[in-house]
């Protein structure tokens, strides 16, 4: 690699000082994005900024009033590990833990996922699915913003000159609220997203119908997006096999793959079809049996 | 320009200077002499490099040395304690290397999982060991070694806890 000056600030407000004061230097998380980038000189900053030392950078919590808080040295490893996560955020649990490797997921990070901003990030569905913001701080201050429009590009994010992210919220899902994510790999391990789809469903307390859903296709954009006429058929109806076979179809359609090394367009196309009614079926269950203890608790 | 760091390798303490661009893979071969620990494709795909960081199992090639201030390394040579550690008799005893390039991230990766588990079912193995990739064995004999390594390390557990007990009685 080339040589370059590392820091790794305590503080936030240090941290923003030093990339006012180096403007090309890079955000060091897990690395195992960018240190992969250095390597083949793809990258080669100057100045790598290292959050791992920032206070409360490693922090996974659940609060009731404010949901999960994800610091931006929080590993893949730490999610999957987490009770905690896959009882209420389990399309996001999910995506956290196919990863890579253990010995990827010991290192690589949720926010690092998401600022990388790959098409396929395995995190990015399930996060917005269930409405995460990226907390964001610069030279003009603090900001939040959802992750679903934080990814703007293969690579590219909202970021501007100076900023970082310093976190990922996720709120508490509404009452009722089911999650599931799944990706489609030809291994089992150490590979990247054919086509991921997750999804979240809300079911209406008295009826049982869906009140809101959300369905996120990962590797079939430049980002990850939502088939948000799918998600139209599903609001306010019934929810049933026939139901979610049809809006599954309709989220096909709004597919935009492309045919590359890993798969032709049609096979993307098709892939979000069975995945879709897989993982909208799937966040319905969840959502029931979040209904169910809460009858038993009741 | 370089950075005096201090870490804990192998339980001794440890002080280096290194360069910021200096991998810990890297220091630990060429600066500490510990060459167990092997590269094998330097993006964090092949886990030969694997070491037990805080206890937990990373492809070192990924974590730069200065990453590791203040934390602790263990490494094939520090997983004997006088002798052998059970996965490293079994894969002896079963042959479950052959040119042994992969062996020590096998290792790493191997006592990390009876860590955290000692009594793996076989696709928990290999789930545990799906970031370490062999060239030689086809794996078979690694998943037998793992399994034969699991059974001693209860075993073990069992004549620990019996000796407490008896101890304490």
């Amino acid at each position: 690699m080339k040589s370059f000056d590392y820091f790794a600030p305590t503080t936030i407000r240090e941290a923003v000082d030093i990339l006012a004061k180096y403007p090309d230097a890079k955000v060091l998380a897990g690395g195992t994005d960018l240190l992969v980038h250095m390597k083949l000189r793809v990258r080669t900053p100057d100045v790598i900024l290292d959050v791992g030392r920032l206070s409360g950078a490693d922090a996974l919590t659940i609060d009731r009033k404010r949901g999960l808080t994800i610091g931006p040295a929080v590993t893949m490893r730490q999610v999957e590990l987490s009770q905690a996560a896959w009882k209420t955020y389990a399309g996001f649990a999910q995506g956290a833990s196919v990863v890579g490797s253990i010995q990827i997921r010991n290192l690589a990070t949720v926010v690092g996922n998401v600022c990388n901003a790959a098409p396929s990030a395995d995190v990015a569905p399930g996060l917005i699915a269930l409405g995460a913001k990226v907390r964001i701080a610069g030279p003009k201050g603090r900001r939040s913003m959802q992750v679903e429009n934080f990814m703007t590009g293969p690579g590219q994010t909202a970021l501007q000159q100076g900023e970082f992210v310093t976190g990922i919220q996720v709120p508490v899902p509404a009452a009722r609220t089911g999650s599931a994510f799944v990706r489609h790999t030809p291994r089992g391990a150490m590979d990247i997203a054919v086509v991921g789809v997750g999804a979240s469903v809300t079911l209406a307390a008295r009826t049982g119908a869906c009140q809101a859903a959300r369905i996120v296709m990962g590797a079939v954009a430049p980002t990850p997006i939502r088939a948000k006429k799918a998600e139209r058929m599903l609001r306010g109806q019934r929810l049933s096999e026939e139901l979610i076979a049809k809006a599954a179809e309709v989220a096909s359609g709004e597919a935009r793959p492309i045919s590359d090394v890993r798969a032709s367009a049609d096979f993307r196309r098709e892939l979000v079809r069975v995945l879709t009614k897989r993982m909208v079926t799937a966040a319905w269950e969840d959502a029931m049996s979040k209904t169910r203890s809460k009858r038993r608790a009741a | 320009m370089k950075q005096p760091i201090q870490l804990t390798v192998n339980g001794q303490v440890q002080e280096v200077l290194v360069e910021p661009r200096k991998t810990l893979l890297a220091v630990l071969r060429d600066q500490l002499q510990l060459t167990g620990t092997k590269e094998g494709c330097s993006t964090g795909d092949c886990g030969a490099c694997t070491v037990l960081l805080d206890g937990k199992p990373v492809t070192s090639c990924l974590v730069l040395a200065v990453q590791a201030q203040g934390r602790e390394v263990a490494t094939v040579e520090g997983v004997a304690n006088g002798t052998l550690h059970p996965i490293q008799k079994a894969m002896i005893d079963l042959l479950g290397f052959q040119c042994g390039f992969c062996t020590p991230g096998f290792i790493m990766s191997s006592v990390a999982l009876l860590n955290r588990n000692p009594n793996p079912k076989e696709d928990e193995i290999r789930a545990a060991l799906a970031g370490n990739l062999c060239r030689c064995t086809g794996y078979t004999k690694i998943v037998e070694a793992v399994k034969k390594a699991a059974r001693e390390v209860r075993q073990q557990k069992g004549r620990k806890a019996r000796k407490k007990q008896t101890r304490a009685a």
